[in-house]
């Protein structure tokens, strides 16, 4: 039951002090706003003034003081009129409020608010009555009207400029909180009524004294003796020793709370001294509880009986007021603690009659101020309040960071210890071949960096050169192909040309390599694998180096003997490898011979080329299939190359995981052996099988034309070999594998004599009895008459689509036909 | 034979010009694939030769302004003539429409095969004339 508090009592103690307060502002007020009815407004002031006196100590004579006063104020003039009759209405009002006759009250004080509002603006006199309605409204219960009350009270202080009025309301409105036990905003309410107004020690003291209950309320007994302290002072200042009683039975009571009994002593002889002072009477009797209670915690309720059994003396124990809550409970305590429990029966009844009204007021005025809000329409108060919230949000934020920061700090601590721990041992064990790898990796890594930029910049630049180099050569080999292509040449200039394009040429596989090497050094080798016939591939080949053998004088051996025909494989790349090493061989070769020779070993296809050239030492073999290496320097200028043949065809053996390796002897010569793995394949069906024998023969000195036509027909016919002149075709047929001859109407009008040429074509193919046909631009019929009297077998009419070129020439499958028309046409 | 280079050096266009007349063909050259776009617009070519490095619009956009055409010539036999030799450039230009890839330096015998192989393809469902 400590949380209780007798606020009751107190609280009219405040009002007490700031209706005392209030006489002499009201009395000047009337003096100057009455300077015509001089007597009568005398004889009203006068009668204020006595109800007013009489207010704190006897409120029923301030009523009827005042209704007095309200009859002169009728016969007053004016505007002072209106006014009169507000403060003699107001001052019955809170006189009815004084002797609990709240019923009477409220409609008094409603009329005086009416009556001073007539005036219009706002004046001091409305902010009293306010004060009183508030009281009024508190007395009904009626919490949050009474806050509206005080607050409008409050505004109208603060707008006249009234600080010792508005301290005032703020009291009031603290009172309300303490009234509902929310003693924190009461202290704050308390300290801003102490910020707002200090020059009336009477309402200072009366401050003090409430905010001493708050602390005592709150536990916070140190502070609450301080306040009361401070309460006390100013009591005596004033030689009160009235106002001094109530603060010294608060002190003492807090003092007990706080279990200091030796200065609960004190007080209490203090207050019995000053309750003698005013009278005997029943002022002394508010002590006797106190002391009881101090007798009764010094574990003497034998002592504490007589004391308490004082102060309930002619008081009747079923309607006492709040301000008997304490002396009750003290009673109950004693009267148990003895056994007689009938009595503490009737003080706990009692008790309970009191808490409940108490905690039912609380109760709804803490409902009530919780949907309430007080504006204090105060912008210096609100701007400190806020920038106080602020404050302590900044505060709490900080706190809650720095909280924060702590336990992450703290989380990371343990981690940091943990990996700490781990790695220590881990360094411990590790350190020495750490040291060791690190530093070798480093150094490799060092390496390896640097390598793949000068990797890559190698093979940049070579691609770039050789796209640079392949312009200029474009120039060279293609204008040198022009010249050669001219029949007029003499042989002598002939030859020279084709040293010139046979050097472009050269540069031009020597660009090609490069472009290998590029390519393969950065991984950007690609690889088919598609069936190809290896034995055709071979031959292909080595019918380019054959002639060359032969020119050197040396023998050339092909043996395909126990090679596979079709396997799985890249034809080019295949052949690049054995062109260059069968160019190496004969390039090393001075006599003797070079053979190449295929054959499947297993699953493997072994490729073996073998020469009787100078031979390589065994110190070199792996060397020499490093790019840009010959054996030595020398070979270089003696036998020419790049140096770059064997890197290559290593290379592309390996991108066909297979191999090449050398094996040698000086003098004797060396075997390059290219090991692959053997993927065979079934030959794809003859597209052609005809295979004719005999060949198509197109005469067409156009290469262009000839191409077109071989595209064209070369399925159809098997073999087709080209004559550029009339001559030309003659000598083809001869040679008697010609079944058919086409020949282009270009080439024939170029000719000198038209009908010569056709004739000398016509009668060599019949005498090898071939077909003859003519492709001829848009013949008329003479025209056409004229070409077939020169004995040509037919003439086709161009443009002619390129299925009915073939249908005229091949009548029927298989074999050639016989002319369309007749040969004696 | 009328045929259209489209290259921006001159020493190449006067190789293969000269090339051409060998074979009886004849070449006009443009300096741009701007300027050939609108040759092929005014003139008929039996084929079309392209460099991909040029000056302005690259050849690879060229082609695929011809392949765009709405008419006949969009069908064009267009033979590409390089000096580039990028990992499969060849696949790249043929699948933006081109019909050959050269390779510079061009043999002529390897331009006149393929111009003749283009021709024949091209007079598959064609005329030869």
């Amino acid at each position: 039951m400590k949380g209780f508090s007798p606020s009751g009592l107190l609280h009219n103690l405040v009002l007490m002090l700031a209706l005392a307060a209030a006489i002499a502002p009201l009395r000047a007020e009337a003096q100057v706003s009455n300077p015509v009815a001089v007597k009568a407004g005398t004889q009203f002031d006068v009668m204020i003034a006595d109800a007013k006196a009489q207010m704190m100590s006897d409120p029923e004579r301030t009523i009827a003081k005042a209704k007095e006063a309200e009859a002169i104020a009728q016969t007053l003039p004016g505007p002072q009129k209106s006014f009169a009759i507000a403060t003699a209405q107001w001052l019955q009002g809170e006189a009815y409020l004084r002797v609990d006759q709240i019923a009477e009250a409220g409609p008094m004080i409603d009329r005086a608010l009416a009556a001073v509002s007539r005036n219009g603006r706002a004046t001091k006199l409305n902010g009293d009555i306010l004060l009183s309605r508030g009281g009024y409204h508190t007395a009904k219960a009626d919490v949050a009207a009474a806050l509206a009350d005080y607050q409008r009270a409050h505004d109208i202080f603060r707008d006249a400029g009234e600080t010792r009025s508005r301290a005032i309301a703020l009291l009031s409105i603290a009172g309300l909180y303490q009234d509902s036990m929310d003693y924190e905003k009461a202290l704050k309410y308390y300290q801003q009524a102490l910020e707002v107004y200090r020059g009336d020690p009477q309402l200072s003291l009366s401050i003090y004294n409430n905010r001493g209950i708050a602390f005592k309320e709150l536990g916070r007994y140190d502070q609450a003796n301080v306040a009361f302290g401070e309460a006390l002072k100013l009591a005596q200042k004033r030689q009160s020793p009235a106002l001094e009683l109530p603060i010294l039975r608060n002190l003492a009571r807090s003092e007990l709370a706080a279990g200091r009994l030796d200065l609960a002593d004190k007080t209490i002889a203090l207050g019995f001294d000053r309750a003698r002072s005013i009278s005997n009477g029943p002022l002394s009797a508010q002590m006797w509880d106190i002391a009881a209670k101090a007798e009764l915690l010094r574990g003497r309720p034998a002592q504490a009986l007589p004391m308490i059994e004082r102060s309930f003396a002619g008081v009747n124990l079923e309607n006492t007021t709040i301000s008997y809550r304490e002396p009750h409970e003290t009673a109950f305590q004693i009267y148990r603690a003895l056994h007689r429990d009938g009595q503490a029966l009737i003080h706990l009844q009692a008790l309970k009659r009191l808490d409940d009204r108490t905690w039912k007021l609380a109760a709804s005025a803490n409902t009530s101020l919780a949907s309430a809000r007080f504006d204090f329409a105060n912008q210096e108060l609100r701007i400190a309040k806020l920038k106080a919230d602020e404050l302590q949000r900044n505060i709490d934020f900080e706190r809650a960071q720095a909280k924060t920061r702590q336990n992450i700090a703290l989380g990371l601590s343990a981690i940091v210890v943990m990996i700490v721990g781990m790695l220590t041992f881990g360094i411990i064990t590790l350190r020495r071949s750490r040291n060791q790898v690190r530093a070798a990796n480093i150094d490799l890594a060092a390496t390896n960096s640097a390598l793949g930029k000068a990797l890559a910049a190698k093979t940049e630049f070579l691609a770039t050169t050789s796209h640079e180099i392949r312009t200029p050569l474009n120039g060279i080999l293609g204008m040198t192909q022009v010249m050669l292509a001219d029949r007029a040449l003499t042989d002598q200039i002939r030859d020279r040309i084709g040293v010139v394009h046979s050097a472009g040429v050269t540069m031009r596989a020597l660009v090609d390599d490069i472009l290998d090497v590029a390519k393969m050094e950065t991984g950007n080798l690609t690889i088919e694998q598609v069936p190809l016939d290896l034995k055709a591939t071979l031959n292909d080949v080595a019918r380019l180096w054959q002639e060359q053998a032969a020119g050197k004088g040396i023998g050339f051996v092909l043996d395909l003997d126990h090679s596979p025909a079709w396997i799985a494989g890249d034809a080019a790349r295949l052949r690049q490898i054995v062109f260059n090493l069968l160019s190496n061989a004969l390039k090393f070769t001075a006599a003797g011979s070079v053979t190449l020779r295929a054959a499947a070993v297993g699953e493997r296809l072994r490729l073996t080329v073998t020469d009787s050239g100078i031979g390589i030492p065994a110190d070199k073999y792996e060397l020499i299939f490093e790019s840009f290496r010959q054996v030595d320097a020398g070979t270089t200028r003696r036998f020419g190359g790049t140096g770059l043949g064997l890197a290559i065809c290593r290379n592309l053996a390996r991108a066909m995981d297979g191999d090449v390796r050398v094996e040698s002897e000086i003098g004797v010569g060396s075997s390059f052996i290219i090991d692959l793995p053997l993927t065979l394949a079934t030959a794809p069906e003859a597209v052609a099988d005809v295979s004719a024998e005999k060949a198509l023969l197109i005469v067409d000195r156009s290469p262009i034309t000839r191409s077109m036509l071989r595209a064209m027909l070369e399925a159809r016919a098997g073999m087709v070999i080209f004559a550029a002149s009339a001559e030309e075709a003659v000598e083809k047929l001869q040679g008697g594998q010609v079944a058919q001859v086409l020949i282009d109407d270009a080439t024939i009008k170029a000719a000198p004599d038209r009908d010569a040429a056709l004739s000398t074509i016509a009668s060599a193919a019949i005498a090898m009895d071939a077909a003859t046909s003519l492709l001829w631009a848009a013949p008329d019929d003479s025209e056409h008459g004229a070409l077939c009297a020169t004995g040509i077998g037919q003439v086709i009419a161009k443009p002619v689509a390129g299925a009915a070129l073939i249908e005229r020439l091949y009548v029927s499958d298989g074999v050639a036909t016989q002319p369309l028309v007749s040969r004696a046409a | 034979m009328n045929v259209l280079f489209i290259e921006d050096d001159p020493m190449n266009r006067r190789v293969v010009g000269d090339m051409l007349d060998v074979a009886g063909a004849t070449m006009t050259g443009a300096e741009n694939a701007e300027l050939g776009l609108q040759l092929i617009e005014q003139n008929d070519y039996a084929i079309i030769l392209i460099d991909l490095r040029m000056p302005g619009m690259d050849g690879i956009t060229a082609i695929r302004h011809i392949r765009a055409r709405g008419d006949a010539k969009a069908g064009l036999p267009i033979i590409v003539v390089t000096a580039d030799t990028a990992i499969d450039l060849r696949e790249r230009c043929i699948s933006q429409g081109a019909d050959e890839v050269l390779f510079k330096p061009v043999a002529m015998d390897a331009l006149f095969d393929a111009m003749g192989r283009m021709l024949a393809k091209a007079a598959g469902d064609g005329m030869i004339g």
